[in-house]
């Protein structure tokens, strides 16, 4: 699915950009974390009945817009933050084609009943 | 024989234990099980240096590094021993084993998801503790997050297998492990 394969690529950049921009700090830590957590949450919501591991990317797309503010680092880090948390919300909000069907999928496991679908 | 529409959970559009769903799967665990040996055998020292492209002494330092010993036994082996069991679990049973042999499933799900995440938290300490990458551990995790997503469906159809028994008054410890053979439930 084109959304989560384009978050893969943003959390590739944002886990490698500190090395390839050479920049410290907490700016380093909390992009090159997120980066391999937003690449590892888009891989797996590339399959059809994974798709909702997609919202967790949203969070962490929260997460990179709210974070110069909490960790204090301004210039073009904090630009970088924001224009890719705010990339990161947009495709995780797009839930994309789903043509199979589960059997009612991971919520049918919760809900009362024989059947989940 | 019983026809493909029954091979599938209810409900579902496709059979997720069919051999053009796991046999690749298989494939990939034996890859990543190769990378990581040899990981493993550097650490060991059995090997004198590793193949790393791009980032100088990254493998080396991270392939040597306090956290890779934390255990007994050096990480990559131990990652070696995950693909291992995920290319075994992934084998056993037929095309319908989501509810002949739930429990094979439930251990290649377990296998496959949780393994692989933690193979996540180790590629996150290289740059966070060691200020280092190390290409083939990288490699070796890009293996393990492929085959989350692909192996969760058929956890899926095993999961509401069991809730399906239980719904039958079927105690769900019985079939987890004799699946659908044996009772009157048919689960299907």
């Amino acid at each position: 699915m084109w959304a989560s394969a384009l978050i893969i690529v943003l959390g590739i950049w944002l886990a490698a950009s500190p090395d390839i921009m050479e920049y410290g700090g907490h700016a380093r830590i909390s992009n090159q974390l997120v980066g391999v957590w937003m690449a590892t949450f888009g891989a797996i919501a590339i399959s059809e009945c994974m798709r909702a591991v997609r919202w967790v990317n949203l969070l962490l797309g929260v997460w990179l817009v709210v974070a110069p503010f909490f960790l204090s680092y301004q210039d073009e880090r904090a630009c970088g933050s924001i224009a890719v948390g705010l990339a990161a919300i947009s495709l995780a909000l797009v839930r994309g084609t789903v043509s199979e069907r589960f059997g009612g999928g991971w919520m049918s496991l919760w809900r009362p009943g024989v059947d989940g679908h | 024989m019983t026809t493909i529409t029954e091979r599938r959970p209810p409900g579902w559009t496709y059979n997720p234990s069919s051999w053009a769903e796991r046999g690749w799967l298989i494939g990939v665990a034996l890859v990543g099980f190769l990378i990581s040996g040899y990981l493993g055998l550097y650490q060991w020292g059995v090997i004198d240096s590793a193949w790393e492209p791009w980032f100088g002494s990254g493998s080396e330092r991270v392939l040597h590094s306090p956290l890779s010993r934390v255990l007994p036994v050096p990480d990559a082996i131990l990652g070696a021993m995950a693909y291992a069991i995920d290319a075994v679990a992934g084998a056993i049973g037929g095309a319908t084993r989501w509810k002949t042999m739930p429990w094979v499933v439930i251990l290649f799900g377990l296998a496959v998801g949780p393994l692989g995440l933690v193979s996540v938290l180790l590629v996150t300490a290289q740059p966070l503790l060691l200020d280092a990458w190390c290409t083939l551990c990288l490699v070796s995790a890009v293996i393990s997050i492929t085959m989350i997503g692909p192996a969760m469906d058929e956890v899926l159809a095993s999961l509401q297998f069991l809730k399906r028994a239980k719904a039958h008054r079927r105690p769900v410890w019985d079939a987890l492990w004799k699946g659908e053979g044996g009772t009157v439930f048919s689960g299907s």
